[in-house]
């Protein structure tokens, strides 16, 4: 049985890094939904999260992979409902798709940018939420979107 | 504090790492560190192809569990050492391989030799460095030995642009270094100990499995120990072989693909394994679903991905396994006391014993020069001390299952890569770190025309080794396959027109001789290792002679056929 997880992770901030991390993701065929990495506290580690959807055998080998990796300091796993979660989302709509907004619970978005025809949405939430607020924007509003993927800390 | 070039600084930490030998080839990128070697009292051993450089490298490790050093120049230097490094990886061997690099400012750049053998190894070492700072080397060099040779070993490469080797500094050698996101061993869990030994403890029908981790924790003493207070029967992997004396009593040999027949099958009917330094492949265990469905699996090993990695298992500790096999031998005392035999489970593998001892595997071939055959003559001749490598075929399955291996570190062959062309440099590396003893490469045409040039080595280097080429003009392992699964439809597999080994191995100036019975393999081969040179013996085989026992490719350990047609499995 599949179960979606967070690793959240600290490694050394050092380069060659990443591909590490990444190369033994690929050399083993994990298949991962997302992965971030962001420096922390001070410039000589960096935290990275990856989301997994696999089943209790696979996250087990990811974690013990990952602490194989000398690079890598420390490993957290988490269920969602463990961890506080957020994504961030820059949406360039077209200024049609303005209207549509107020159908939208405001708290999770705010816009950043405008001009005579399109607009930018910052949006910072759980990939879920992002995920039901782009379903509001019929594709021909879209110009362009990014996303960074999913960032997480253990709740309180 | 003393300046110097990061070349200097180089050897020197090899120095301080006590390293007595290092083979490989220079060029363009690595002619710093070659001319820092000049007047370093370190013996360097010069290859024809830095592939075989890494694996002498990693046969002088095994044999002496001490890291093997080999040196390459950037670009085809580096990537020439790829398949030595990744032979070492698979069967955890501590092979530094030191290579040149271009300098910094061309990285990048598409230089002439520039390979990024950083990002080439990644999944092959254990961990890699590239001092990008001259002064940056001797913690890299102290760094990389420490990562090679602790906990699981392991290849490291040191990657070193042309420009930080000719670079001064003020060097300082670290005397012990610290690596915060790596620890060698983790605490053992005692409580697990006591879970394993009241397991074993119960058991009635107990099996031990040694895998190549007994003998690099050098635990064969504490592994044998064990098995003879519970009187257990002992299998081994391919790469355990020889980590518990095969001519025991309680020794079953290897269990796989081309095991024992008694191994495949007892490990079946055990109600407790205790697997050590074992990593479960799928060469050993046949499909993991259908291996040990009801006894008990206790797993001890060094490293904690290999535990449920291919295999769930019901107690583990992961640690060193001289210390875990020690701590569970007392607990076992606390608790059990010295069973005697015979009892129920000796009289079983007594019985299986019996009933297999005449399968057609095991059957004494007609024909004299037959693989069973030459591989019971090599072990008349060879004393226990020789050392053995080999390269990888039918010849290799023959010695897995019909040699046997009486000490630790004397059985020296390419498992989990499967690499040909490993046991002619292989012998050179071992007979590096043991002169005192014979070494002979037992190689099939295939894997020895690989890496033929070596013989150029050691005579150049006077390293009398004895290359022992069971000639079949054939890749014979790979013909059976095409025999039993494609219906004899050779195809890519014959070598009709195989050198002359004989006038080859002169060419070399070996000496060499091609036998034709026993008797006169015998000879030969006690004249060879009686030598002080390089010698060749050619022994014509039929690539007909299937290697049997065999497991087919994607099966279970129950499927094992015993010989000639498929019909004579009798589980």
């Amino acid at each position: 049985m599949t179960q979606s997880k967070i690793i959240s992770f600290i490694v050394e901030n050092k380069p060659g890094v990443l591909f590490k991390v990444t190369n033994m993701i690929r050399r083993r065929c994990f298949n991962i939904d997302s992965i971030t990495v962001g420096t922390v506290d001070h410039k000589e580690i960096s935290k990275m999260t990856l989301t997994i959807d696999g089943d209790e055998s696979t996250v087990e080998q990811v974690v013990k992979q990952l602490l194989k990796l000398i690079d890598v300091l420390d490993v957290n796993v988490w269920s969602p409902n463990e961890a506080m979660s957020r994504e961030l989302a820059l949406v360039k709509l077209s200024n049609n798709a303005k209207k549509l907004l107020n159908k939208v619970s405001d708290s999770i978005y705010r816009i950043i940018d405008t001009s005579a025809d399109a607009f930018t949405l910052e949006v910072v939430g759980t990939p879920e939420e992002i995920d039901s607020l782009l379903e509001r924007f019929p594709y021909s509003e879209v110009q362009e979107i990014a996303r960074t993927g999913m960032t997480a800390v253990r709740k309180c | 504090m003393v300046e110097m070039s990061g070349s200097d600084a180089l050897i020197e930490g090899l120095r301080r790492e006590k390293v007595e030998a290092v083979f490989g080839m220079p060029g363009g990128a690595n002619l710093p560190i070659y001319d820092s070697l000049y007047e370093s009292g370190i013996r360097h051993v010069l290859v024809r192809h830095e592939q075989s450089a890494a694996h002498m490298a990693d046969a002088y490790a095994r044999v002496s569990r001490r890291a093997g050093v080999c040196m390459a120049t950037s670009g085809p230097g580096a990537t020439n050492l790829v398949t030595g490094i990744a032979t070492a990886y698979m069967d955890s061997s501590p092979v530094i391989a030191i290579t040149g690099q271009v300098p910094k400012t061309m990285i990048g750049r598409d230089a002439f030799q520039e390979t990024d053998i950083m990002g080439v190894v990644a999944s092959i070492t254990k961990n890699s460095f590239q001092p990008l700072q001259s002064g940056d080397i001797p913690d890299a060099v102290k760094k990389a030995f420490f990562v090679a040779t602790s906990g699981r070993p392991g290849p490291v490469v040191i990657d070193i642009p042309k420009d930080v080797q000719t670079d001064r500094a003020e060097m300082v050698f670290p005397e012990k270094v610290e690596i915060r996101g790596y620890k060698a061993h983790l605490a053992l869990d005692h409580a697990e100990i006591e879970r394993a030994a009241e397991i074993l403890a119960r058991a009635e029908r107990p099996v031990l499995w040694g895998g190549g981790g007994v003998s690099i924790s050098n635990a064969s003493e504490q592994f044998q120990a064990i098995a003879e207070l519970l009187m257990a029967p002992v299998i081994t992997s391919l790469q355990g072989k020889g980590t518990f004396p095969e001519d025991h009593p309680l020794s079953l040999g290897p269990m796989g693909m081309h095991g024992r027949a008694e191994s495949n099958k007892i490990v079946q009917e055990c109600d407790a394994l205790l697997a050590v330094g074992v990593r479960f492949s799928d060469r050993s265990t046949g499909t993991f679903s259908d291996f040990m469905p009801n006894g008990k699996i206790i797993h001890l090993d060094a490293d904690p991905s290999e535990i449920n990695k291919n295999k769930r298992v019901d107690v583990y500790v992961v640690g060193d396994a001289k210390q875990m096999l020690a701590e569970i031998y007392e607990a076992l005392c606390r608790r059990f006391r010295q069973r005697e035999a015979p009892y129920p489970w000796l009289d079983r593998v007594k019985e299986v014993r019996e009933q297999l001892a005449n399968i057609p595997a095991y059957a004494e071939a007609e024909h004299e020069l037959s693989g069973p055959r030459i591989m019971k003559t090599l072990r008349e001749v060879l004393p226990a001390k020789a050392i053995m490598t080999t390269g990888v075929g039918r010849h290799q399955m023959w010695a897995e299952i019909h040699y046997k291996v009486l000490k630790p570190r004397t059985w020296i062959t390419s498992t989990g890569l499967g690499t040909m062309g490993f046991g002619l440099p292989a012998a050179i590396g071992a007979k590096v770190a043991r002169p005192d003893v014979p070494v002979v490469d037992l190689d099939g045409d295939g894997s020895f025309m690989m890496t033929e040039n070596a013989l150029g080595t050691a005579v150049e280097e006077q390293i009398p080794i004895t290359a022992i080429i069971l000639n079949d003009h054939s890749l014979g392992l790979v013909e059976q396959w095409q025999r039993l699964f494609y219906n004899r439809r050779y195809i890519g597999v014959k070598y009709p027109r195989t050198p002359d080994f004989v006038k080859l191995a002169q060419a070399y100036e070996a000496e060499a001789i091609r036998v034709e019975s026993l008797k006169d393999l015998s000879k030969a081969l006690e004249d060879a290792i009686r030598s002080e040179v390089v010698n060749v013996i050619e022994v014509p085989v039929s690539a007909e002679e299937d290697v049997f026992p065999f497991m087919p490719p994607g099966m279970s350990l129950k499927d094992t056929i015993y010989g000639g047609r498929k019909e004579t499995t009798i589980f």
